[in-house]
């Protein structure tokens, strides 16, 4: 027997939509930690305050998340992660192959798919079609959360359209949006930064010195990911991801301590 | 040639390489300057540093960064909060990693503030070992090149400046090149010039470091580390070709010069 | 240029003798009574007549 669809009306589905979105959003207007971007550093820093029991909520100017994980170099959709990398594969459930040594590739299409799964099974909220547009600074500067606005509405020309953006609160905010660093360079703006600005190429370095640099650059705020290239001047990196998962990880760890620090002051 | 009589050399570990070991480097230096203590002492910071001064020389390290090798590091800009840590870190041992560039004229004076006033003199060699990557900027050209060591109060050799400083063959760069356009692997390029250059991980790592410790006491002797003589292991290699030669590939070790005045043993502290 | 005795003929401070010699802008630490210094870290220290300084560049390999 065919399988019957339940009668639900036109506007009971768009009711829906409302009722959930807005409940969640009115929900996330303050946070534990706003993350901004969703690639795989600022999936996987999400995911694992989330699995800590942090409201987690990530913006992402896209319609998808995911970065550019879907996909290793020049388009080709395999992605390399090297060693000691492999340990979030197995974290994650994804399949992958070692053909060098210390060298794995993963099909990116699968790889991604199981980090936003599994940021998604932590309780990981998103907020994609979503820009960020500037900082929320308190009194001494601390960053204490992001301004936001629809994706659609910051393409367009300013003269036609006039839509405000909005500002949401949170403890620590994590700036994940890769080479732009987008976060930090509004504190740069501020001129209460300087970024460096990244490095050459030097691959079998970069990684390395990601991990050891990820961290908190400004009271509040935490760079991770290729974010952290651009604010040291780090030598650039190749196409391969393990330093943008590890990272991400690096990324939660010091947010969970900034989180708990400021929650003994309190 | 001044020889100021040698009293003692000590080898300290600033992070170097892992493969190195200092205790080997340290026996052969005893066993070429016979009559002269060999002491390996180990992290310099420890040694000498005070937990509040740490953080102090954490900013130090983060200020002597280069960021463009073409322009002259005179004042750096302030280094940041994450920068320092990272540094705060090394010294505290905690990591090992690399890949930043310093002003190698620069690092070698931060160093001479850890040695103690006392043993601030040519009749002690000090050799600082280190996996930092360091520069020292050209007045003719007016860009920094990266070295494999800086001679003086302290000597240091870099185990990173090893393998990066001194030219690979032309043809390497040229096929690197193909193989990142290509996106291939760099471990496949570096394996078809197996043996042809020093790298990392490279088992011949202290026998080439025991070369380079010779030049840092033969400073401290004659005020010179090097020879013209291509075979000797005082050979000031600028390519990688010249440095495999020089430290593992010539019929001799040192020059016939070298070799006599080392023989002759007039420069060591009578005891 | 190697490691080069200098007998200092009349009074001078450091910063005036490494003016004199040209070796303002080259690395070299000095050797005065056994102690070893940077130039610019004591550009004020007198130096006597009759003293005997040690000069002792700076060199990089590779």
């Amino acid at each position: 027997m065919a399988e019957k669809f339940s009668p639900v009306g036109e506007k009971e589905v768009t009711r829906a939509i409302v009722t959930e979105f807005t409940t969640q959003f009115a929900e996330y207007v303050e946070c534990d930690c706003i993350i901004v971007g969703g690639g795989p550093s600022g999936l996987m820093a999400g995911r694992n305050l989330a699995r800590e029991g942090r409201k987690v909520l990530i913006v992402e100017r896209n319609n998808y998340l995911g970065g550019g994980f879907w996909i290793g170099g020049y388009l080709m959709n395999k992605v390399t992660v090297r060693h000691p990398g492999e340990r979030i594969l197995d974290e994650l459930g994804i399949p992958y192959r070692e053909v060098n040594r210390g060298l794995l590739v993963a099909d990116g299409p699968h790889a991604c798919s199981k980090l936003i799964a599994s940021a998604c099974d932590s309780g990981v909220k998103f907020a994609n079609m979503t820009v960020f547009d500037d900082l929320v600074l308190k009194e001494d500067a601390r960053v204490a959360g992001v301004v936001i606005n629809w994706t659609p509405v910051s393409a367009l020309p300013r003269e036609i359209t006039c839509v405000d953006p909005v500002a949401l609160e949170a403890r620590v905010v994590i700036d994940a949006t890769g080479h732009d660093a987008q976060v930090v360079k509004k504190l740069e703006e501020r001129g209460l930064f300087k970024t460096k600005g990244f490095g050459a190429m030097w691959v079998e370095r970069s990684e390395d010195l990601i991990l050891e640099h990820t961290g908190e650059v400004h009271p509040g705020l935490i760079v991770t990911g290729m974010a952290v290239s651009t604010v040291y001047g780090l030598p650039r990196m190749g196409p391969t991801f393990g330093a943008m998962l590890l990272s991400g990880e690096v990324a939660a760890e010091i947010a969970l301590e900034k989180l708990h620090e400021s929650a003994k002051v309190k | 040639m001044r020889v100021p009589r040698l009293n003692r050399v000590f080898l300290y570990d600033e992070g170097a390489a892992q493969a190195l070991n200092l205790e080997e480097i340290a026996n052969y230096l005893r066993k070429k300057l016979g009559k002269v203590a060999i002491e390996v002492r180990g992290n310099p910071f420890a040694l000498y540093l005070s937990p509040e001064s740490i953080l102090d020389c954490a900013r130090g390290m983060a200020s002597i960064k280069i960021h463009d090798a073409t322009r002259r590091m005179l004042s750096g800009p302030e280094p940041l909060y994450g920068e320092i840590d990272y540094e705060r870190r090394r010294i505290l041992g905690k990591t090992r990693a690399f890949g930043i560039l310093y002003d190698g004229l620069e690092l070698q004076r931060l160093f001479f503030k850890l040695i103690p006033r006392e043993e601030r003199s040519l009749q002690f060699v000090h050799i600082f070992f280190t996996n930092r990557l360091f520069a020292t900027w050209d007045e003719k050209d007016k860009r920094y090149h990266a070295r494999t060591s800086v001679y003086g109060i302290p000597s240091i050799i870099s185990t990173t400046g090893l393998v990066e400083a001194p030219a690979k063959p032309r043809e390497y760069y040229l096929l690197k090149q193909q193989f990142e356009m290509l996106g291939k692997d760099l471990p496949e390029l570096k394996d078809s010039f197996k043996g042809a250059f020093i790298d990392y991980e490279d088992e011949r790592l202290n026998e080439v470091v025991k070369g380079y410790a010779m030049q840092a006491v033969f400073y401290s002797l004659v005020g010179d580390p090097f020879c013209q003589d291509k075979g000797c292991r005082l050979y000031n290699a600028h390519w990688q070709e010249e440095l495999v030669f020089a430290q593992l590939g010539s019929d001799y070790e040192f020059c016939p010069r070298h070799t006599k005045f080392l023989e002759d043993g007039e420069w060591a502290l009578k005891r | 240029m190697g490691i080069e005795k200098i007998e200092i003929k009349e009074d001078k401070t450091v910063r005036e003798l490494i003016a004199e010699l040209n070796l303002s802008s080259v690395p070299i630490l000095l050797e005065l009574e056994g102690e070893v210094f940077y130039p610019d870290d004591r550009h004020d220290r007198r130096l006597k007549a009759g003293d005997t300084l040690m000069v002792i560049p700076i060199v990089a390999g590779g």
